[in-house]
C-alpha cells in the first residue's frame, strides 16, 4: 500500500532532465540565403536575409549571436544600415514605410520608426544619427528613438558630407543646406550643377556628369573622389584612371573584374574582384603625395572550395581594418585588405531543407549475426542440439572477446546491443540537387549524394530511401547507396506505411511491385475514395463540404494494450480497426470529421461542429491505436486553439461483447460500439501535432505538438483523455479504471517542463516542416525530429520516464569494484568467522 | 450623418514587473543560445482580427513596451505567450469603437471576459501584462541522495558550511555516548560510573545545602 502510495507520487511524464539538456539532443541552425554582411565588432558580423535579421559569431567558434525574425516577412530586399559607431543596427525595406533600430550587441528592438514612405537612401549624418531620404522625397533625421523631419525640400536623390564639423546636405543637386548636429539648417542656398550629385569631399563635388574641383570643372568619367577631393577615380572596364585636381591623368592601372572602393578612417582601398583572387590597391600615401609609387598592392586568394562564380564579394569597415568578405552558401570568409590574409572562416548551412524522413541506420554486421544465432538457439528441434549450439556459440563470443582484447588492449567488449537511438534524418536540398542523411544524435553527416536533377519529394521504401524528381527515382539504402535510378512517370507519390504509391492518371501503383494486392485512400478537394488495386470501389464525399484533411493509422503503430481495466476486473475494449480513415471536411457552416473503414468504405463516426467558425488550414489530425485527435484554430467569436480527442470502444462498459456470442465474419459489425470525446484548449496556436510510438506500444502515448513561439510540447494521452469526468465528482472507480485520471479541465495547462526544446526556441515560421517520430530499440524511448529550413532540433521522448535505460550517473566499474571489494572481504573473514564460531562452542557456557 | 473618416487607433501597453539578473542554466554550463539575452524578442504578441485567420505580430520593445498600430474598428482578439515568464493574462479582447475608442479586458480561457477591468489602451492609460514567475524547463534528476536531502527540510542547514558545521557537532554529541556503548562497552562503562560518582557527590551536595538552609530558617 504505501509503496503503491509512494510510486503515485512520481510522475510519469518526465521533463527534460538537467543532465540531458543540451547532451542528448541536436540543434542545428541555418544562417538563410542572407543578401547583405558586414562587421560590428571583433567578431560579430550582421546579415539579413528575407526570413531573419542573424548576428554571427565568425571567431573560432562558429555559431549565431542572435537571430530575430525579420520584421518584413514577406519582403525579398531586407537591408540594413550600421550606425557609425556600430551600436545601432537599421532594418529596412523598399516595401514598407517602416524601419526598425536593433541593439546590434543583443538583437533587442529598441525603436522603430514610421516614415511617409518606403526608405530610399540612408546617410551617416553626424554622431551615430542616421539621414533617411522616403519615397514621398521628405528627409528625416532618426535621432534619440525618434524621427524627425528635416525642414527641406522635397528629394529625388539627397548627398550629404561633414565639413569642418558642419553639415552639407545637397538636395537634389539643386539646393545646398548647412545643416548643424542638432538638425538646425544655417544656410540653404541654390546650386547650379549638372548632372546629379554623387559624392563631395571638402571643395569638391562630383555630380554624373562633372568633377567640380574650387573653380575648376572636369568633364571625365570619374566614378569616385578620393581622400580629401583633390584626387579622383575613374573606372572602366579594363583599366582604373586616377585624376589630380587639374583633371590630368596621374596613374594608370589594368583592372580585369569589379572595381570598388573601400573607405576607412583616413585609408582607402581600390579592391579588384577577379574571380579567382582579388587583387587589392592600398592609396592611402597615394591620396596624401599623389606618387603613382605609393600605390601598394595586396593579393587575395580565395580557398579552392568557394564557388567563385556564385559567390558574393563586399567590402566593409570594422576593428581591424578594412576587410572583403567573400560569402556563398553557408560560407563567409573574411580577407584584412592590408595584408591579404584570411582573418575569419565562417561555415553553417545556409537552409537545410523542405522534406524530411528518420530512417534506422541499418543493423551491423555483428548484430545481425547476433540475431541470427539467436533465432537457431531458439528454432532448433532438438535440445541436445539447441545446447550444443548454444555452447558452440558461447565458445566462439568468448574465443573472439579474448583476441579482441588482446589485439585492441583491452578496450572493447562484447558487441554492444544497438539502443537503436541512432537514427539518420534524410532531407532533400533542392539548391544543391542532393540527398543528405545526418545523425539525429551528433547531426554528423552519414551520406551525402549529388543528383542530376531538381528533387521534389523523399519517401521511406522499405526501409530504404527513395528520392522523386519531376519523372524519375532513386532508390538509396540506408548505408546511402545508390541501389535503383530509373524514370517512372507520375502524377504524384504517398507514403503509406513503409510503401510508396504513385498515382498517374487513374492509375495507382506500388513502385516496384506491381502485383501487390493493396488497399489505398486518396483523396481530392471534394471527395475522398477507396482504391483496391486498381479500382475505385467506394467513395465519400458531402455537397458543399470541402475535404481538408484525410489521415490513416501510420506504420509502426503497435499496440500492446488491448483495453482499459476497469474498477469491476472488467475490460473496456479498445477498438483497433487499423483501416481508419479520419476526413476532415470544412464548408460555411463549419467543419466535420469523419471517420471511415479505409477497406469497406462504411461511416463509423460523425462529429460536426457548426457552432464556430474555424481557420481550415489550421486543422490537424492523427489516429493512433484507438484514438483519433485533431486540432484547430477558432476564429470567431472567439480566438481558441481547440484540441479534440475521440476515444472509441468495442464496448460501453468495462466487459467484453457477450462471450458465448458467436461472432462471424458475415455479420460481425465493425463499427465502434462506443465512444467518448472531449475537446480542449491549449492557449497557443499549434502548428502540427504527432503520437509517440515505441517498438512494442507498452510505453504510455504522448501527443507532441508544434507550437507557435517554437516549442515542442509533449502532452500525456492520459491529459487528452476523453473518458475525464466533467459531470459528478471524481470517484474511487474512477481512479482505479483510466491510468492518470483527473477531472476535465477544458484548458490545457502550460507546463514548461514539457517543453522538448526547453530554451531553445524553434523558428517554425515556415509551413514545409516536419515533425518525424521513430521508436527506438528500447521500450521506453523514441526520437523525435522537428525540421523545417531554418532549424533541426532531435532529441529523445521518455513519456513513461526511462525504465530500462541505465542512467548516465549509473557507474559500471564503480559497481564492478564493490562487488570485488565485498568479495575479498567474504573471502578475508570467512575463517576468523569459522574460528570464532569453533571456539564459541568450545567455551563452557555454564562459566 | 457625417461621413466616417478612415481613421485607426493605436494600443499601448507593457510588461511589467520583468525580473533582472536571471541567470540561465545554459550559461553556468557556458553553453550558447542565440537570443538568450533577448528576452522582449521572446515574448509572442499574436492580434487576431475576430473572423480573420492570420494574426499580426507586435513587437516587444527592448523596454518590455509595445504599441498595437492601426487598428481599424472591430473587435480584436490578442494571444499572450511568452518564451520565458508566466504572465497574468493569457488573452485580451480588444473593442475598438467606430470614434477610434478603445477597450481592452482581460479574457481568460477560464473566467471568461472581464468587463470590469477594462482599460483604454493610451500611453496614460496603457495595457499592463505582469511577469507571475521565470520558467523553469530543467528538473533535477529523482533518486540522487544529494537532490533529496537538499529538498528536504535540512536542505537551509547544508547549504551553509557552518550550519552544517554545528548541525554535525551536535549531531556527533547526541550519538557519541550510544556508539561508545556499542564499539567500547568498557570505555562508556567507565564513563557512566564516573558520572555517576558525579551526580552522587552532586546529590548529596545539593541535599547538605538544602538541610542548611532548611536549618536557617528555623533559626
Amino acid at each position: 500500500m504505501l509503496i503503491t502510495r509512494l510510486l503515485s507520487l512520481i510522475p510519469i511524464a518526465a521533463a527534460v532532465l538537467v543532465e540531458n539538456a543540451f547532451v542528448n539532443e541536436l540543434f542545428l541552425q541555418s544562417i538563410g540565403h542572407l543578401n547583405s554582411m558586414s562587421f560590428v565588432d571583433n567578431c560579430g558580423m550582421i546579415g539579413a536575409s528575407s526570413t531573419s535579421v542573424v548576428r554571427l559569431n565568425v571567431s573560432n567558434d562558429n555559431y549565431i549571436d542572435w537571430q530575430v525574425e525579420s520584421p518584413f516577412r514577406d519582403s525579398k530586399n531586407t537591408h540594413t544600415f550600421l550606425s557609425a559607431n556600430f551600436n545601432d543596427l537599421y532594418v529596412y525595406s523598399p516595401d514598407s514605410d517602416y524601419v526598425y533600430m536593433y541593439k546590434s550587441s543583443n538583437g533587442v528592438l529598441t525603436a522603430k520608426f514610421r516614415l511617409n514612405g518606403s526608405p530610399k537612401q540612408l546617410l551617416q549624418f553626424f554622431h551615430n544619427q542616421v539621414l533617411i531620404l522616403d519615397s514621398s522625397g521628405i528627409t528625416w533625421v532618426l535621432k534619440d528613438g525618434n524621427a524627425i523631419k528635416l525642414p527641406v525640400d522635397t528629394a529625388k536623390s539627397l548627398a550629404f558630407w561633414h565639413m569642418n564639423g558642419s553639415g552639407q546636405l545637397y538636395v537634389d543637386s539643386r539646393k545646398r543646406y548647412v545643416i548643424d548636429d542638432n538638425g538646425n539648417i544655417s544656410q540653404n542656398m541654390d546650386v547650379s550643377v549638372q548632372g546629379e550629385i554623387i559624392d563631395g569631399r571638402g571643395v569638391s563635388l562630383l555630380t554624373n556628369k562633372l568633377w567640380y574641383h574650387v573653380g575648376n570643372k572636369h568633364k571625365l568619367a570619374i566614378d569616385s573622389i578620393l581622400g580629401t577631393g583633390d584626387y579622383a577615380v575613374g573606372i572602366a572596364k579594363s583599366v582604373t584612371k586616377f585624376y589630380d585636381q587639374k583633371g590630368k591623368v596621374v596613374n594608370v592601372i589594368a583592372t580585369q573584374g569589379d572595381v570598388s572602393i573601400v573607405e576607412h578612417q583616413l585609408s582607402e582601398y581600390l579592391v579588384d574582384f577577379r574571380g579567382d583572387n582579388a587583387k587589392v590597391y592600398d592609396l592611402t600615401d597615394f591620396i596624401l603625395d599623389g606618387e603613382p609609387s605609393s600605390i601598394k598592392e595586396t593579393i587575395i586568394n580565395f580557398p579552392s572550395e568557394v564557388d567563385t562564380k556564385n559567390a558574393h564579394y563586399g567590402v566593409s569597415s570594422s576593428s581591424y581594418g578594412p576587410v572583403m568578405i567573400v560569402y556563398e552558401e553557408g560560407r563567409i570568409c573574411t580577407y584584412l585588405l592590408q595584408t591579404g590574409k584570411m582573418i575569419f572562416h565562417f561555415q553553417l548551412n545556409s537552409s537545410l531543407a523542405r522534406a524530411f524522413i528518420i530512417i534506422d541506420r541499418a543493423a551491423s554486421k555483428a548484430a545481425l549475426e547476433k540475431e541470427h544465432d539467436l533465432l537457431e538457439d531458439a528454432s532448433g528441434s532438438l535440445l541436445l542440439s539447441r545446447w550444443v549450439h548454444r555452447v558452440k556459440r558461447h565458445l566462439t563470443e568468448l574465443g573472439e572477446f579474448v583476441i579482441s582484447q588482446l589485439q585492441r588492449g583491452g578496450q572493447g567488449a562484447f558487441t554492444p546491443i544497438e539502443s537503436g537511438m541512432d537514427k539518420l534524418l534524410v532531407y532533400i536540398n533542392s539548391h544543391s540537387n542532393s540527398v543528405t542523411a545526418i545523425s539525429t544524435m551528433d547531426g554528423k553527416p552519414a551520406w551525402h549524394y549529388t543528383i542530376d536533377s531538381m528533387p521534389d519529394g523523399i519517401y521511406v521504401s522499405k526501409g530504404n530511401v527513395m528520392v522523386t524528381s519531376r519523372n524519375q527515382i532513386w532508390t538509396f539504402t540506408s548505408e546511402g547507396e545508390l541501389i535503383d535510378h530509373n524514370e517512372f512517370k507520375f502524377d504524384n507519390a504517398r507514403q503509406v506505411y513503409d510503401e510508396v504509391v504513385f498515382k498517374r492518371g487513374d492509375k495507382y501503383q506500388i513502385y516496384g511491385n506491381s502485383t501487390a494486392e493493396y488497399y489505398y485512400v486518396d483523396h481530392d478537394e471534394s471527395e475522398v475514395w477507396g482504391v483496391k488495386r486498381d479500382s475505385k470501389t467506394w467513395k465519400f464525399g458531402i455537397e458543399g463540404h470541402k475535404v481538408l484533411k484525410v489521415s490513416g493509422h501510420a506504420s509502426g503503430a503497435a499496440s500492446a494494450t488491448v483495453g482499459i481495466p476497469t474498477h469491476d476486473r472488467g475490460l473496456l475494449y479498445k477498438y483497433l480497426n487499423p483501416n481508419v480513415v479520419a476526413v476532415i471536411t470544412g464548408c460555411e457552416e463549419g467543419m466535420s470529421l469523419f471517420l471511415l473503414d479505409g477497406v469497406n468504405g462504411q461511416l463509423l463516426f460523425t462529429q460536426t461542429n457548426t457552432k464556430d467558425k474555424v481557420d481550415f488550414n489550421s486543422v490537424k489530425v492523427v489516429v493512433k491505436d484507438n484514438f483519433v485527435i485533431y486540432s484547430y484554430a477558432v476564429i470567431a467569436p472567439k480566438v481558441e486553439q481547440r484540441l479534440v480527442v475521440v476515444d472509441l470502444f468495442d464496448s460501453e462498459k468495462g466487459s467484453s461483447r457477450s462471450e458465448n456470442e458467436q461472432i462471424s465474419e458475415f455479420t460481425f459489425d465493425v463499427s465502434p460500439q462506443h465512444f467518448s470525446t472531449k475537446s480542449f484548449i491549449y492557449p497557443e496556436r499549434i502548428l502540427d501535432l504527432e503520437v509517440t510510438t515505441t517498438k512494442y506500444g507498452i510505453t504510455l502515448r504522448s501527443i507532441i505538438i508544434v507550437t507557435a513561439t517554437g516549442q515542442l510540447v509533449e502532452l500525456p494521452k492520459y491529459i487528452l483523455n476523453s473518458r475525464r469526468i466533467d459531470n459528478r465528482q471524481l470517484k474511487q472507480e474512477d481512479i482505479l479504471g483510466d491510468y492518470g485520471m483527473t477531472p476535465y479541465e477544458p484548458v490545457i495547462a502550460k507546463n514548461s517542463y514539457s517543453v522538448l526544446n526547453h530554451k531553445i526556441p524553434l523558428n517554425v515560421i515556415t509551413t514545409n516542416h516536419s515533425l518525424v517520430i521513430k521508436p527506438t530499440n528500447y521500450e521506453s524511448s523514441s526520437v523525435f525530429c522537428y525540421a523545417n529550413e531554418q532549424n533541426i532540433f532531435c532529441g529523445l521522448t521518455q513519456p513513461s520516464a526511462s525504465f530500462d535505460l541505465l542512467g548516465y550517473r549509473f557507474d559500471k566499474q564503480k559497481l564492478v569494484a564493490t562487488i570485488v571489494v565485498i568479495l575479498i572481504a567474504y573471502v578475508g573473514v570467512k575463517p576468523f568467522v569459522a574460528n570464532k564460531k569453533l571456539n564459541q562452542n568450545w567455551v563452557d557456557k555454564r562459566a | 450623418m457625417v461621413a466616417s473618416v478612415a481613421s485607426a487607433a493605436t494600443v499601448h501597453g507593457r510588461v511589467d514587473n520583468v525580473p533582472e539578473d536571471i541567470v540561465e542554466y545554459h550559461q553556468q554550463r557556458n553553453i550558447v543560445v542565440a537570443n538568450d539575452a533577448n528576452y522582449p524578442s521572446r515574448i509572442s504578441l499574436e492580434v487576431f482580427e475576430i473572423g480573420k485567420p492570420e494574426p499580426s505580430l507586435v513587437p516587444v520593445f527592448g523596454d518590455y513596451s509595445f504599441t498595437i498600430e492601426d487598428l481599424k474598428p472591430g473587435n480584436y482578439s490578442m494571444l499572450i505567450n511568452s518564451y520565458d515568464f508566466a504572465l497574468n493574462q493569457a488573452r485580451l479582447r480588444i473593442d475598438v469603437d467606430e470614434d477610434d475608442s478603445v477597450e481592452v479586458y482581460p479574457d481568460d480561457y477560464v473566467l471568461g471576459t472581464n468587463i470590469t477591468a477594462a482599460v483604454a489602451g493610451t500611453s496614460e492609460d496603457p495595457v499592463v501584462l505582469s511577469v507571475i514567475s521565470v520558467k523553469n524547463f530543467y528538473e533535477t534528476p529523482k533518486g540522487s541522495l544529494m537532490g533529496l536531502i537538499m529538498n528536504s527540510p535540512l536542505g537551509p542547514v547544508f547549504k551553509n558550511k557552518w550550519l552544517s558545521g554545528i548541525f554535525i557537532a551536535s549531531l556527533s554529541m547526541l550519538l557519541a555516548p550510544k556508539l561508545l556503548e556499542i564499539f567500547a562497552p568498557e570505555v562508556a562503562k567507565s564513563i557512566k560510573e564516573a558520572q555517576e560518582e558525579v551526580n552522587r557527590e552532586r546529590q548529596q551536595e545539593r541535599e547538605a545545602k538544602l538541610a542548611r538552609k532548611a536549618q536557617q530558617a528555623k533559626k
